[in-house]
């Protein structure tokens, strides 16, 4: 399956990018399984963004969720630190 | 109810007259404006030369029409106006207005500052300090988040 990943703030500068569109595995169908993947493949930026896991929001279709709730087809997944606006 | 998130500067009296524009049954305007500080809220010696605001279009929006929908099933409201900024902002400049307009004044008071609350934790906006000595992301406050919980509801 076919998923759109957004990188925010801190997050987006350390990827270096604001977008990556990834084909996935049925298999990695949550945020969490899905980061664990591509931080055992890729590592780098991936295995930051795993460890910094506690201190990270993730968002599915622009709605922050939990790291193991479901990933579908065509989902919009978002990976940002703690919010500071206001 | 109105969300902007712009660019440019915006003007709260104007807003506030908008707001009342054939309407008298509003009795009570409050409004809670957030400005850029001079100095950087922890070292106090930091000076801002700029502040830069980053969000997230879409969500940015709906996280903030979700917060007024809650403030509206809690208080008697006639309207509500928050306005939230984007991009290179100087030091004193304003960042965000939250107008909330009701019959009577409690409603207005007590929603503005549940609406300001669930802001600054829910609605995905994110603040970089540049000053003259470094560029840093503004890190978030655990009192934001024991402000937020004070409310006592889930979302």
């Amino acid at each position: 399956m076919k998923i759109s990943i957004l990188f925010f703030a801190g997050i987006r500068e350390m990827f270096g990018v604001h977008e990556k569109d990834i084909e996935i595995l049925e298999s990695e169908n949550s945020p969490y399984k899905l980061l664990s993947f591509l931080s055992e493949k890729e590592q780098g930026s991936w295995t930051k963004l795993l460890n910094a896991k506690d201190s990270i929001r993730v968002a599915i279709n622009q709605e922050i969720c939990d790291w193991n709730d479901p990933l579908n087809d065509g989902d919009e997944l978002a990976f940002f630190p703690p919010i500071t606006g206001g | 109810m109105t969300i902007y998130i712009q660019k440019e500067l915006f003007d709260v009296e104007k807003i506030i007259s908008n707001l009342r524009k054939n309407k008298p049954s509003i009795g009570a305007v409050v409004s809670f404006i957030g400005y850029v500080r001079e100095y950087n809220e922890d070292t106090k010696t930091k000076k801002l030369k700029q502040m830069y605001l980053e969000h997230y279009p879409g969500m940015s929006e709906k996280a903030l029409m979700k917060i007024e929908l809650n403030a509206k099933s809690r208080w008697s409201l006639e309207d509500i106006f928050i306005v939230h900024r984007i991009g290179k902002l100087l030091p004193s400049e304003p960042i965000v207005a939250v107008v909330v307009a009701s019959q009577h004044r409690k409603d207005a008071f007590e929603a503005c500052e549940f609406i300001i609350d669930f802001l600054k934790t829910d609605a995905p906006f994110w603040k970089k300090e540049i000053s003259d000595q470094d560029e840093l992301w503004v890190q978030n406050r655990v009192e934001d988040n024991q402000k937020k919980a004070s409310w006592n509801i889930e979302k």
